[in-house]
């Protein structure tokens, strides 16, 4: 009968390291499927299975949307911003806007002479904060390049 | 410019490859205390450094071009081509031409549960970030708000910004003052592909997730074998933040990685796996991509200084440091000047009166302190179960394996943990007296600084956890080892 080797503490694992390197395995790759998660492979899963384009992220139905303004000021002429959105909703639609039209700057006031107003929807007339700007172009999606009146 | 596609990355790789030849070539024998045996290890910490110092290279060589002499052109792909011939002229005279080496034939022993578990796990791991890169890539393909906010927007401008691409720094965008490694090197890539190829920013949190996780399990194989390294790197990509920051082409990665890298070569040198001098240089050239990277890494660079005064005051000799820390400044102080004179010429706003003061009241309102403190603590113990909290969950893992009784010796592993200490405090500090974004939650915040560290920790706990029957000790000297120009006279 062969004889067994005297277990050696230094070089057999015991049950703590089988257990805290299993501890380990399950969790890190339970993490790693929770960042896969994240990232809602069902959408994509589905738009493939069905046939359909995935889903546009939200810079593309911005730079869409902006997609007919072609009479746009030279590039060093820092262009107005106004939305219907308020906070956190107006600043992203800001910053999306800003993406798509690099190289043209963007500020968050009406006091420029030509205004990026974008809507939700489209409008029959201009809020009245805005009343006395007239429409230099019109996109027909919530998209205006407005005109500020003349000064005096 | 239509060049083949994939060329950028190819020059970038060829770049980085000859460059980490260069700063980490393999350990003359005799110099070392390494086995012969963990060479092969090192080839991999090589292999984890070539991607990032190839992006870190050419962003400042792409940059400083597109400043000095407007868009790229052809002129600027014959610069690039001039600096890897240059680069690849230094290997070869270096001698680093690589010899074709008999493998060794394979162990007939019987591979036991972990040695096939521990790969296998790590494997998987690495193909799990590269499939929620791709699912994150083909949903988002602009990436998160800080993305299309902040980070690719500086690439845009600097590929669609004609003579205006300056508005890149104009107070009207958030953060006009970020270091630009992230956007010129998406920036670069677009113009090779004539088009803004949507894979270049996405790959690029790729690669830096992979090297991340690569280094670490090679600096973990050096001194503590294959099976311990691959399950550090598994350690790394289990934190979800890090699949989840992967496709999210922020420069989050990227900083997470030059941390550690910056740490990962002080650390070879203190273990005495080599006394060769480049290897300083190469942790400044790290540091200094780090805050090219990002402003945040300034701190950093204060912890990494911090953290080697505290460990030659208990160990060595300051003045003996010399060499090294000469070395060390080769390494960074080009690319300090180079972002000092960013800074200065290109972006025109210097703090205000005003800045300084919401500066300091955010220093001193307790209020603040106390929410960041909250923040922060959730943070780090998140309460909902359904997410991982990859710091308790190190901690516990380090408390059942239990800590090494031989790593209580091992000074260089104190320089790790001094750094990751030191680095953490200033890192907290920085979300503490950060200006708020709208877009940018506190939370988020601080869920990014600590993304920063985390492999740092990883590298620091694998290092000192004990392992029996899974770990092997190789390279080691009979005590620990204080490099031979740091010891104390006799």
């Amino acid at each position: 009968m062969p004889q067994s080797k005297p277990h050696d503490p230094q070089t057999t694992p015991d049950w703590r390291t089988h257990l805290a390197l299993a501890l380990l395995v399950v969790l890190a790759l339970l993490g790693i499927v929770r960042g896969i998660l994240y990232y809602q492979p069902e959408v994509f899963l589905k738009a493939t299975r069905q046939g359909q384009s995935l889903p546009m992220d939200p810079t593309e139905r911005v730079a869409r949307n902006l997609r007919c303004l072609d009479d746009l000021p030279p590039e060093d002429e820092v262009l107005g911003f106004v939305s219907d959105l308020t906070g956190m909703a107006h600043t992203e639609r800001l910053r999306q806007a800003q993406y798509v039209l690099v190289p043209h700057l963007l500020e968050d006031t009406a006091e420029h002479r030509l205004v990026l107003a974008i809507f939700s929807r489209p409008l029959e007339n201009l809020p009245p904060a805005y009343s006395n700007f007239q429409i230099a172009q019109d996109c027909q999606n919530g998209v205006y390049l407005l005109r500020a009146p003349l000064q005096p | 410019m239509n060049l083949v596609p994939f060329t950028g990355l190819l020059l970038t790789l060829l770049q980085g490859y000859f460059l980490a030849a260069l700063l980490l070539p393999d350990p003359s024998p005799g110099k070392s205390t390494a086995a012969p045996s963990s060479a092969s290890s090192l080839r991999w910490v090589r292999m984890a450094m070539v991607m990032p110092l190839g992006f870190g290279l050419t962003s400042l060589i792409y940059f400083a071009w597109r400043s000095a002499f407007g868009p790229v052109d052809e002129a600027y792909i014959a610069f690039e081509l001039a600096v890897l011939l240059a680069l690849m002229a230094l290997y070869i005279r270096a001698g680093l031409l690589p010899r074709l080496r008999v493998p060794a034939p394979p162990r007939p022993s019987r591979p036991g549960l972990w040695q096939v578990l521990l790969p296998a796990a790590y494997v998987l791991g690495m193909c799990g970030l590269v499939g929620a890169t791709l699912l994150g890539g083909a949903l988002f393909r602009s990436g998160t708000a800080q993305a299309w906010s902040t980070w690719n927007l500086g690439a845009r401008f600097l590929v669609h910004g004609g003579e205006p691409w300056t508005n890149l720094f104009s107070p009207l965008l958030p953060q006009p003052d970020n270091p630009l490694l992230y956007s010129a090197s998406v920036a670069r890539m677009w113009i090779f592909q004539a088009r803004e190829a949507e894979w270049a920013p996405i790959s690029t949190g790729l690669i830096y997730g992979l090297s991340a996780s690569l280094l670490v399990a090679a600096g973990v194989t050096l001194r503590r074998g294959l099976l311990v390294g691959c399950a550090a790197g598994l350690a790394v990509l289990g934190a979800s933040a890090l699949v989840v920051m992967a496709p999210a082409q922020t420069a989050d990665l990227l900083l997470a990685y030059y941390l550690l890298a910056a740490g990962l070569c002080i650390y070879l040198i203190d273990i005495g796996y080599t006394n060769d001098y480049r290897t300083f240089t190469l942790a400044g050239f790290f540091a200094g991509l780090a805050l090219w990277t990002s402003n945040s890494a300034w701190y950093f660079l204060i912890a990494l200084v911090a953290a080697r005064l505290v460990w030659l005051r208990r160990n060595g000799n300051a003045r003996r440091a010399l060499p090294g820390l000469q070395a060390f400044l080769v390494g960074l102080l080009p690319l300090v000047v180079y972002i000092l004179l960013f800074r200065l010429v290109l972006i025109p706003n210097v703090p205000t009166l005003d800045d300084i003061t919401a500066f300091l009241d955010r220093l001193f309102s307790l209020p603040h302190l106390l929410d960041v403190s909250r923040v922060v603590a959730l943070q780090l113990v998140e309460v909902d179960p359904r997410r991982a909290v990859p710091f308790l969950a190190l901690l516990v893992f380090l408390l059942l394996a239990g800590l090494d009784r031989r790593a209580r010796l091992r000074l260089a592993n104190r320089l790790l943990f001094y750094l990751l200490l030191v680095s953490a405090g200033f890192f907290l500090f920085s979300v503490l007296v950060s200006a708020p974004d709208p877009l940018v939650s506190l939370r988020t915040l601080a869920a990014r600084r600590l993304l920063s560290l985390w492999p740092l920790a990883v590298l620091l706990v694998f290092l000192v956890v004990r392992l029996p029957g899974i770990a092997v000790e190789r390279g080691l000297p009979a005590r620990a080892t204080v490099p031979r120009s740091e010891r104390p006279p006799q």
